[in-house]
Order: structure tokens, then sequence, then C-alpha cells
């Protein structure tokens, strides 16, 4: 189990870049999809557990925490007309298409997850791939 | 650093000797980024000491932005001010309160008021309190308005609020002992905000028995009336009135032609030499007026711009705007009409499965029309909170690389919300916005947004 090398390697902070690495692997499925060009999974304050990006102008540790106040406001505003919290948010461009997912306000653990693919990309594919990494993610950070 | 080191060093980067500075920054290895993060370090410091404020404020937003109040707080929190805020959500409210309260010390207005309230109230303190400080809070790039706004002494600032900037234009402002210029080019400084916010109205002015009129739509000068003159020179004429008061009325006619081919702020330069005297303008020929427009549009300019209204008010005659006549009328019924449209434009939705409300937004969040079947959802209270994400998710994607959005879809596990814009560079920049249940035909909702596009665009152009 994971926590197990978590405990052993609490005095050394490696427990860090392991659970890193081991949330990196997650986003690995998204690479796949057509048109890829950025993901990340983010605590619900907008702080980044993993990220990768395949575009040179897409930096996620500078608009990350932007994309995220985005889908905390729409939180708020979706919450406010009696439609509950949002739970995705999708962003179309003429360049390419942002997708914000949810794991859920009332999740053991509320976190988001962010994937940017090109205007062409396979949205479908990766909307389900987001869907699909929610359970395993929920169970690794909770 | 040695023993007061710091304090020496804040002093040296607060000097305006460049020479001394140079030699400072070589002498300590400092970057220039550092040099210039310093300096604004120095400079906020200088802007603490400087700023000493007691009495209440009065900040004039709306109350679903809520982004002034906080900053305001802790900006002036860490100077040496005592202070109370205290909120109006309109025109109404703020003289309200100034007439109630005489410790009001400031007064902050957020331009972004719905129904141009944030204009009626900078308008009516520029004329009403010229000795009260105004901070005004612009929503686009205002930098060349700056000297303009100096010279009408107030102080004026955009979104996104930064405390520094703030705290500047607060320090300003206070500083400022009186206004006693400021109704000397006030309707020119009103004119040019509404000009740079991409607004549309007619404003009419009035001094004494005078009366005139200045038509903006979408942020462009489109012709002005004052007495027998018309076009640029009148204009001029209005631009040269001391003490007038400004109304502003919903109005946009687009078969109205634009005769002035100058921004307010152009014709501020060209008109006044550098002792402050109106220069003699070339008038426009009635021949060359008459080209420039369709004789029916001429003809209603004419009739309902010109001619000033006189009524008996308390025994005492007054000029009123001469939007009191016939104008009042014809915007009346145009803005009508206009509403009307872009409703039926918004019956489209009502068809679709799962529908729930929808309106017509313009880009900095008045809803132009609007409509709703759910009693939970008014979305003139919170279409401007979905109209500000759609407009930060604009700049975020602008960013990335990704260009401004076009379109936004929030789901729900009760609804969809979608967002479709204009396109930022498209002849008028609007947004629409749609709520649909969760199992709504959110696809169909997206064609009718997309083929609404140039037909709205039409009517609003």
């Amino acid at each position: 189990m994971a926590t197990s090398g978590r405990q052993k390697s609490q005095d050394t902070y490696e427990h860090i870049d392991q659970e890193e690495e081991l949330l990196g692997s997650y986003l690995a499925a998204l690479q796949k999809v057509k048109g890829y060009k950025a993901s990340a999974i983010m605590t619900f304050r907008g702080e980044i557990l993993a990220g990768h990006s395949a575009d040179a102008k897409i930096d996620l540790r500078a608009v990350g925490n932007t994309f995220n106040d985005i889908f905390r406001n729409a939180h708020e505003a979706s919450d406010k007309i009696g439609l509950k919290s949002c739970l995705e948010l999708v962003i179309n461009t003429p360049k390419g298409i942002i997708i914000m997912r949810c794991s859920g306000g009332d999740a053991p653990v509320h976190f988001h997850l962010l994937v940017i693919v090109s205007a062409e990309g396979n949205l479908a594919l990766a909307k389900m791939e987001l869907e699909k990494m929610i359970a395993p993610v929920l169970a690794e950070i909770s | 650093m040695f023993p007061g080191g710091q304090s020496c060093f804040v002093s040296i980067l607060m000097t305006n000797s460049e020479e001394l500075r140079g030699q400072m920054s070589s002498l300590v290895a400092l970057s220039e980024e550092n040099l210039a993060k310093l300096s604004g370090l120095a400079k906020e410091a200088q802007n603490n000491r400087n700023l000493r404020f007691e009495g209440k404020i009065c900040v004039a937003e709306r109350k679903s932005a809520g982004e002034l109040f906080p900053t305001i707080d802790a900006t002036l929190n860490g100077c040496q001010t005592h202070f109370e805020l205290c909120d109006a959500e309109n025109s109404g409210d703020a003289f309200d309160l100034l007439s109630s309260d005489p410790t009001i010390g400031l007064v902050i207005v957020d331009l972004q008021l719905p129904r141009l309230e944030g204009f009626k109230l900078l308008a009516k303190l520029l004329q009403d309190y010229p000795q009260l400080p105004v901070v005004a809070v612009a929503c686009r790039d205002v930098s060349s308005l700056q000297r303009l706004a100096t010279s009408s002494n107030i102080g004026i600032i955009t979104h996104p609020l930064n405390t520094c900037a703030l705290q500047d234009v607060v320090t300003t402002c206070l500083s400022m002992n009186s206004r006693t210029g400021s109704e000397d080019l006030a309707q020119g400084l009103v004119a040019a905000l509404l000009e740079s916010e991409g607004r549309t109205t007619l404003m009419a002015l009035s001094s004494g028995t005078q009366s005139g009129s200045c038509f903006i739509r979408n942020g462009q000068l489109i012709d002005a009336t004052c007495g027998d003159k018309y076009g640029a020179e009148a204009m001029l004429e209005l631009l040269a009135w001391r003490k007038c008061e400004i109304l502003f009325t919903d109005f946009s006619d687009k078969r109205i032609k634009r005769k002035i081919d100058k921004t307010v702020l152009e014709l501020i330069g060209s008109a006044f030499d550098k002792s402050g005297t109106l220069k003699a303008v070339e008038p426009l020929s009635q021949a060359e007026w008459e080209d420039s427009s369709g004789n029916e549009v001429k003809e209603e300019l004419e009739s309902s711009l010109s001619a000033p209204h006189r009524e008996q008010v308390e025994g005492k005659e007054t000029v009123r705007a001469s939007t009191d006549v016939g104008f009042l009328e014809d915007p009346k019924n145009s803005m009508e009409e206009l509403v009307m449209a872009l409703e039926s434009y918004l019956e489209r939705f009502k068809k679709i499965n799962g529908y729930k409300a929808s309106a017509i937004m313009n880009f900095t969040g008045e809803i132009l029309a609007q409509d709703s079947i759910d009693p939970n959802i008014d979305l003139g209270m919170v279409g401007a909170t979905f109209n500000d994400i759609f407009r930060t998710a604009h700049e975020a994607s602008d960013k990335i690389g990704l260009e401004a959005c076009r379109e936004a879809s929030i789901s729900t596990p009760k609804g969809i919300i979608i967002m479709r814009c204009s396109g930022v560079k498209a002849k008028v920049h609007y947004h629409t916005i749609a709520i649909f249940s969760a199992d709504g035909n959110q696809a169909l909702a997206k064609m009718e947004m997309e083929k609404m596009i140039p037909l709205v665009m039409d009517e609003l152009g």
C-alpha cells in the first residue's frame, strides 16, 4: 500500500516526490488523447499536486490558479441559482478547449482536474478519462 | 546593511536623481527588476506615511461584484487612517448618503454600475460636490485619460484593482485641497470615459439657458448638437461650457451615421490652445451635414436635439435637457423595439427541452434582454457574476495562446449554464447566457446560440 511507503520516508520528504510521481502517472492516460496539450491535478484551492504540459506556451504553475479561480467562482454562482455546485467546466476557444472537473464538494477530498486539448482534440475522450481518473485519484490522496 | 541604511536607501529610491539611483544600484549590484521592486516598496512606504485620512468612504459598486470593499479595506488599513466604509448600489443611494452624512470624505465610483449609474453619479459629483475627492474605477485602459482626469481633479483607476495603484490614486485625491477646477471639462471627461468604456448613450447637457446633446454609440462619438450648431462644432462648444448639468438617456438609433470623426480626447486636444482658450473651428456647412445623413434622420436629430424645452418648476424657469422633447419618445420606442427584438431571439430557447432562463448582455455584463421561467434564477442578479467568470476565462485562455474563448459550459448536478460570446473582435461584442436543466438539450441550445449571433449583432450594430 502507498501509505506504508509514505510512513517509511516521512522524515526525508521522499513521500512528496513519490506522491507527485504516482499522481503524475494518472495524467499519462490523458496524454494519449488526440490534441492533448496539458493537464494537472490540483487541490480545490489551486495548488498543483501534479502537472504536465506538452505545449511550451502553457505554464500550468502560472495559469492553473486562474482557471481554478474561474472554476470556484462558477461553483458559487451555480450554487446561488439553485443548480448545486458545478462539477465540470468546458471553455471553448478558437485554438483549444479547456476542461475542468471537480471531484465534488461533498467528496472525501475536494480536488480539481484540468486538461487542455487543441480545438480539434478529442473532447469526449478527454472527458471520459477525467471521469475515470476521479476514483483512483481520490483513493490516492484521501 | 548598516543601521538606518534601509530608510536611507528608500530615500534614495524616492529621489528623482537618476544618477544617484544608478550609483546606488551599481553599488549593491541590483538588477533592474529588483531595483524596480524596491522602488515600488519605497513608494508604498512613502504613501503609507503620506496617506492620512479620517472619515467615511462611500463606495458605489454592484453588490454582486463586491471587489472594491475588501481591496479598499486592505489598502487603507495599513495607513494612518481611521475610516468607515459605506456602500451604495446606485447613484440615488450615494446621494442619499452624501446629503445625510457630512463625514463622507471620499467617494469611490464603479463605472460598471448598471444602467450608467456610475456615470450618472460621477457627473453629479463633478457638478454638485466640487470639494469632494472622487476616484472612478474604470473597466478598460484609461491611461490616455489620466491627464484629463487630473485636470478635472479626480482619481481614475482600472479593474482589476491593484493595492499600490489604489493607494496612489487615493493619496493623490486626498492631497487635493479642493476640486475648484472640476467644473472645467467635466462633461469632456464624462464623455471620454463613456467612449473608452464602449458605452451607448445620449448625453443631454444644459448650462443656464443653453442646452445641447451628444450621442455616443458603442464608445464612438457619433454626433452632437448645440443651439443651431451640430457635429464637431457643436461638441466643441459643449466642451467649453462650465458648470453644466448632464443627463443620460437610453438611446441607440443605428440609423444615425457618424458625423464626428474624432474622439472626445482629440477634440479637446485640438480645441484648446496652450492658454486654455477655445480655438475657432471651421463650421460644417448645412449641405455637408445634410450629405452625411439621411434627411429623415437629420430631421429627427435636429428637431429633438436642438430645441430647448422650457417649463415652470416651482415658479422658476429652467431649461430642461432636450431629450425631454420628442427625442425622449423616440429613444424609448427605439429601446423598446430593440428589447422586443432581442427577446424574440430568446424565445427560441424557450422551445428547447429543459429551458430555465436566458439573457443577452453586453460584454460588460449589462443585461439587454432576459427571460426566466425558474423563480430561483434572477439573471438580473447573477448574470453579471457569470459574465465576470466568462470574461476571466477570455483573459486566461488568451494568456495561454488559445485566443479569447467563445463558449463556456458549466455543468452541475441539476443543470447546465452555457455562455456564448459574439467574439472579442466582432463588430459588436456581446454575450448570451442560457440555463437548462441537467437533462436539457444543450446541443440544440448551442446551435441556436450560434445561429443567433449574426442576427443579434445586426440588431445591436
